[in-house]
């Protein structure tokens, strides 16, 4: 797999492309071709991008909740949702508990993924071995991971605290009192997306340049030396893509929190997506739903900001 | 003998070493671990659940999957999942490859279309459950296949798009062109010259949206009633009166899980690639 090299080719054959295309259009009809081909997916992503926007921010605005909603007797309120969104305690809870969660997932499992891949880096059947083992949780279906952990963690019968029990270490009460069942959801969470991040960082560490290495061996550098003055500056890019990816995936995360917790103990694992889940469709405050949903929009739009910014200077850079 | 300091080296190399095996025998037990005792959970008797300490040897039995699919009627569900996740991965296929070539090819709507693409990859879908729940019930479509497999299908496309870009991209112009040259159309010389050489990225791709759909959760949960429910859904549905029922949902995940599993085994080289390119390339 080569990453980095496929690229050039790529974008001179983009650039030849469109003069040759366009000038070659004997019929109209191979000029609408590529717009007739685009048209279909694009109807579909703008009915769900533009309806969705408009349903929330319209209904952020609005004093509307299940009883009002069929009827339309909800009226206009300006920002107040907003308002009392800011005066809520569980808010800001679902706030901290989210803040705590991506942090705490994406740090500890980048930190075991780039562990693993630096470990692997130099032995292909090693790493041949490995992988299928790293597919499985990448693929298990995420309710039903969190229905395994569920099994595994019941605190009488669990066979966790057992193995844990068996080396002499306390059992904790992974899903009974705070802060235990966050520390498990991050656990889980790390559990299932360290073989995204060790796959994505490998296919960086395996095309990275061979001849500066091989030149600070030659100056007597050691593996400290060479790591931290070659191997980070040159993994930059991909660390940083790895790790917003990931940050933005962890964002995302409901199905295990939700079928494991429900966001207790109280609301202990509650994260935005489980707050806004049950302000929607338990408490049908609609218009408080719309507002969460704006302010969720605009926190990923922003870290969706940063990363579109630095893969598209690596492509400026590239061409 | 070697010097003191290269000695101290080669000990410290050493503990690097069994530090790193350590950890890499950790990571492959832990990784199958759980699937590993749900499978097992699910071939145990009700009795075998309950004891204390857990038993890793136990006289297996299909009770649980007989209660499953006999009481439970677990077929149903699985059928839903399969034909949601099978029209939605046909469909975004399709619909998302014709859009992918025309944006890697004739650059289409420039640089910002691509970039539209990548931002409609990142946002939480619990900010459109509320939205397309009201969108789908207007339209008279809740509890309906129809209607999971279409909001499956756009939840699909900015992946696929993304994907088959790289895909596309790769594969050199000249060979349109001499296509073109001998009088294809742009259609056909998509079909007959380009399509044949972007299978392997349709495979990856098709695997990939084929087990994000089966693996949804939130959306199903949302959008489906007791008849429609998929899989995964209907699997964190399973309690009883005195609780939960441990065997037929252990069972319940692991017919969910392992097909998913021995598929992905067979393709694996396939989706490291693939997991790669869509994370990687920009």
């Amino acid at each position: 797999m080569n990453v980095r090299e496929a690229h050039p080719p790529v974008a001179e054959a983009g650039r030849a492309a469109r003069p040759r295309a366009w000038a070659r259009g004997r019929w109209s009809g191979e000029r609408l071709f590529p717009y007739v081909m685009v048209a279909p997916a694009t109807l579909i992503l703008l009915l769900f991008t533009i309806y969705p926007t408009l349903f929330n921010l319209n209904a952020s605005l609005r004093d509307v909740t299940v009883y009002n909603f069929t009827s339309g007797a909800h009226r206009f309120i300006g920002t107040r949702n907003y308002e009392a969104l800011g005066r809520s305690a569980e808010f800001w809870g679902a706030t901290g508990a989210t803040l705590l969660y991506v942090v705490a997932s994406v740090g500890f499992g980048f930190l075991i993924a780039f562990g693993l891949a630096l470990a692997l880096q130099h032995t292909p059947g090693l790493r041949a071995l490995v992988s299928p083992f790293l597919l499985v949780p990448l693929m298990a279906t995420p309710a039903v991971v969190a229905l395994a952990w569920n099994q595994m963690l019941v605190s009488e019968l669990g066979v966790v605290n057992y193995l844990l029990g068996l080396v002499g270490l306390p059992a904790p009460p992974w899903l009974g009192t705070a802060p235990w069942p966050l520390v498990t959801v991050v656990l889980i969470d790390v559990w299932q997306h360290v073989p995204f991040m060790f796959f994505v960082l490998l296919a960086g560490l395996t095309v990275l340049p061979d001849e500066p290495f091989e030149a600070a061996a030659i100056d007597g550098a050691g593996t400290w030396d060479s790591f931290r003055y070659l191997t980070l500056p040159l993994l930059q890019p991909v660390i940083l893509v790895t790790l917003i990816f990931r940050t933005m995936n962890a964002f995302t995360s409901f199905d295990v929190i939700y079928v494991l917790t429900g966001g207790a103990p109280g609301t202990g694992t509650e994260i935005l997506n489980l707050f806004l889940y049950r302000k929607a469709f338990k408490g049908f405050e609609f218009g408080q739903a719309g507002a969460v949903a704006v302010a969720m929009v605009l926190i990923t739009g922003l870290i969706g900001l940063v990363l579109i910014r630095l893969m598209s200077r690596e492509d400026a850079e590239r061409d | 003998m070697a010097s003191p300091g290269a000695s101290m080296r080669r000990s410290s190399r050493q503990r690097w070493l069994t530090a790193a095996s350590w950890l890499i025998a950790a990571a492959c037990v832990g990784n199958v671990f759980p699937i590993y005792w749900m499978a097992a959970t699910s071939l145990k008797s009700e009795a075998d659940i309950h004891t204390y300490p857990p038993k890793f040897i136990f006289p297996i039995t299909l009770d649980n999957y007989a209660q499953l699919f006999g009481q439970a009627n677990f077929l149903q569900p699985f059928e839903n999942s399969l034909a949601v996740a099978v029209g939605s991965t046909v469909g975004s296929v399709v619909l998302g490859s014709m859009a992918a070539y025309a944006l890697g090819r004739f650059k289409v709507g420039g640089r910002l279309f691509p970039m539209w693409i990548l931002a409609m990859r990142m946002f939480p879908p619990i900010v459109l459950a509320l939205p397309i729940f009201f969108l789908i019930s207007g339209a008279g479509l809740l509890n309906s296949r129809l209607a999971l497999t279409a909001v499956y299908l756009m939840l699909n496309l900015p992946f696929v798009i993304w994907l088959m870009r790289g895909f596309f991209m790769e594969i050199p112009l000249a060979l349109e062109e001499a296509a073109w040259i001998d009088g294809c159309s742009r259609w056909q010389a998509m079909v007959q010259v380009v399509l044949p050489l972007a299978r392997p990225g349709l495979a990856v791709t098709s695997i990939f949206v084929f087990i994000a759909s089966w693996n949804e959760f939130l959306l199903a949960a949302v959008l489906t009633g007791p008849e429609t429910r998929t899989a995964p859904v209907a699997a964190a549905q399973f309690s009883g009166e005195y609780g939960i029922l441990w065997g037929p949902m252990m069972a319940a995940g692991t017919v969910i899980v392992l097909p998913m599993l021995a598929a992905a085994m067979l393709v694996q080289r396939y989706i490291v690639r693939g997991l790669a390119l869509g994370a990687v390339k920009g």
